[in-house]
């Protein structure tokens, strides 16, 4: 297997993907974590693209490459090509529209039938800094994600809060089950990005 | 500013060689403005869509006020009227359309590139008006299916019309028929057909690109928002998208904007290429993955220029590989847009040369009389073009006019029918009946007309 140049500035790739109803806000998650900026009429997403940021956890270099999808479920057809190579998946519901929480099912469901099976995944509440305009409890919110069995956070993309943390808590959950795998595999520790299939394309 | 006759001395040698091409119009937009501003006071069809065709297409948003009604055969004598207002039938009234939700979502997300500098006021009553111009068109024709991006093609409309709403709507209607209407199915998947002519299309033009990308490898989907946006959603210079859009009208057909985006490909190979070798070495993202990625990106940095000299570039490409024998062609819909108005090369120069001397000849004769023209917009200069010419209108030009009537009363005709039937015609009957408008559109109206009278 061939060996990248010592440089390398991480340890492992992480492919997540974001997906959820049209103006949930993923975009502006995305923008935030990656950019740290917001703006409240940011451009819609026509299909798929990603971007990158990398992030240290546990004293590893993590680059995590997170695809933004369309939300109109007329794009599905193209973005759930992608779903298959994500190891995180991040569904993304409006606190504020409680059409946009109810349709998490069907988009848990649309994962379950395109993504892999030991994707991982977490459930965000985003906007939760419209207090005023909140249709969906953070109650609620949990047990949804209790019950399909995957994490949940809150966030604003607006205000900043729980961004990275969301990121982070993804990729820490994706990296213990990759530790813990590699333990029963007996295989030796660390990740390597080589192992990982989609990575070698390029090397 | 005077046209000098040495301007039209070379036109006339060009135009006596044959030689019709873009270049004619290219440095002197003198020349062109009292042209186009003829042409369309005579509603010269051909002779706007030959210009349109020409380097920095139909000028700006005046000319295109009133160029775009025409090349999309929208009856102006209706606007001007005794009782406009009886078109706007009170469409609110009307059912909501299921894609409304959406609408409302995307429009908040509007006009990003366009009407920029707009203040939040102006950006406000835009937004306000595309929201009821799409509501609009998707109340009037149930049948179509809202889709994102869409949005973005009519905000390109409603910076031209501004305050003309019902002609823009009747323009975007037309648009939407003629044009659109693959991409407005329930599903996505003619949208997906189309692009997918991409790859196969790259090879044909330029195999080192289609290899060294692995486009018969990857899905093209990195180009599914320039294809069902016209580049609305990727190309920020308004002047630049206008020109697009002039291009898509005087081709009449959709098709033209697959090779707009090769073209645009080409033009930035060796960008693309570096990119992505650089990306590969930073990244070690798969090969695939890094491809999607500046694929779908490199428009938006692509020059003003360079899109003007890639929309000329163009017709190369389109005499070069015809979409039509493309293999994935085959699963085109056969009441597709690019099946019903194919791209056509053959424009009838001869037609064009006689008229564009024409219309040379009575600006020339304007000058003569020593009235100069200043400005090919106003009311005095188009009235002494068009006395000039009145003297030596022959019947070519009488059988011209008449037959631009005549589209104008089959549309109307059309799309009355069109929206008796609508509520309960399956979309199928909705495309056969919209196939007819385009033909009507793009072939010789004789051909149709025994089909209606």
């Amino acid at each position: 297997m061939a060996t990248r140049t010592p440089s390398r500035a991480y340890d492992s790739i992480l492919k997540l993907l974001l997906v959820g109803d049209s103006g949930v806000g993923k975009s502006c998650l995305l923008l935030r974590f990656v950019e740290d900026k917001f703006n409240p009429s940011f451009i819609t997403t026509i299909g798929i693209d990603f971007k990158i940021r990398t992030i240290e956890i546990d004293g590893k270099r993590i680059k995590l490459q997170v695809w933004d999808t369309a939300g109109q479920e007329r794009f599905r057809t193209i973005t759930t090509a992608y779903y298959r190579g994500a190891t995180g998946i991040i569904l993304v519901y409006d606190v504020t529209d409680e059409r946009t929480f109810e349709n998490v099912r069907n988009w848990f469901q649309t994962v379950h039938q395109h993504a892999n099976e030991d994707t991982q995944l977490i459930l965000v509440g985003n906007k939760n800094d419209e207090k005023d305009l909140r249709a969906v409890s953070s109650e609620r919110g949990e047990s949804l994600a209790q019950e399909l069995g995957i994490p949940f956070l809150e966030a604003s993309a607006k205000t900043n809060d729980n961004v990275d943390e969301l990121f982070f808590k993804l990729a820490k959950i994706i990296q213990e089950n990759n530790k813990s795998n590699e333990n029963l595999n007996s295989n030796n520790g660390g990740i390597n990005v080589n192992s990982r299939t989609e990575s070698k394309g390029c090397c | 500013m005077s046209v000098s006759s040495a301007d039209w001395d070379t036109l006339s040698m060009k135009l006596d060689n044959s030689i019709v091409d873009s270049t004619l119009f290219k440095s002197n937009d003198s020349l062109k403005e009292p042209s186009l501003s003829t042409a369309i006071d005579l509603n010269d069809y051909k002779i706007v869509q030959f210009l349109a065709k020409t380097k920095g297409g139909l000028i700006n948003s005046n000319f295109r006020k009133k160029a775009w009604p025409l090349l999309l055969g929208v009856d102006m004598e209706k606007f001007h009227g005794l009782c406009a207002s009886r078109y706007s039938v009170d469409w609110k009234s009307k059912p909501q359309h299921k894609d409304e939700d959406q609408v409302s979502l995307d429009v908040d997300r509007s006009f990003i590139y366009y009407a920029e500098n707009g203040s939040d006021s102006v950006k406000t009553e835009l937004k306000s008006k595309l929201n009821d111009l799409i509501l609009r068109i998707l109340r009037e024709n149930p049948q179509l299916c809202y889709y994102q991006g869409y949005h973005d093609i009519c905000s390109v409309f409603l910076v031209i019309f501004s305050n003309e709403m019902e002609l823009c709507f009747q323009c975007v209607q037309n648009f939407t028929l003629l044009y659109l209407r693959d991409f407005m199915m329930p599903s996505i998947n003619e949208s997906i057909k189309i692009l997918k002519l991409i790859p196969p299309l790259v090879q044909k033009v330029d195999a080192q690109i289609y290899n060294e990308l692995l486009l018969g490898d990857i899905e093209p989907f990195y180009a599914i928002s320039p294809l069902i946006t016209l580049f609305s959603h990727n190309i920020t210079s308004f002047s630049s998208i206008s020109q697009i859009f002039d291009g898509i009208l005087a081709n009449g057909s959709l098709g033209i904007i697959i090779y707009y985006y090769i073209s645009l490909l080409l033009s930035q190979k060796e960008n693309i290429f570096q990119k992505i070798s650089l990306m590969e070495e930073e990244d070690c993202f798969t090969k695939q993955d890094v491809i999607h990625d500046v694929l779908s990106k490199f428009i938006l940095n692509i020059e003003k220029n360079t899109i003007e000299q890639s929309l000329e570039d163009c017709t190369k490409i389109t005499k070069r590989a015809p979409l039509e024998k493309l293999l994935p062609f085959h699963q085109i819909q056969r009441n597709s847009v690019l099946r019903t108005s194919p791209l056509i090369n053959d424009l009838d120069i001869k037609e064009i040369k006689d008229r564009l001397a024409f219309i040379t000849e009575a600006i020339l004769e304007d000058q003569v009389e020593g009235s100069k023209i200043t400005d090919p917009s106003s009311k005095a200069t188009r009235f002494s073009i068009k006395d000039a010419l009145a003297k030596k209108q022959n019947q070519t030009l009488f059988k011209m006019s008449l037959t631009i009537g005549i589209i104008g009363l089959l549309l109307n005709i059309i799309l009355k029918k069109n929206e008796a039937f609508q509520l309960q015609t399956p979309i199928t009957q909705l495309w056969n009946t919209h196939s007819e408008i385009i033909n009507i559109g793009i072939r010789p109206i004789r051909d149709l007309l025994p089909k209606f009278f």
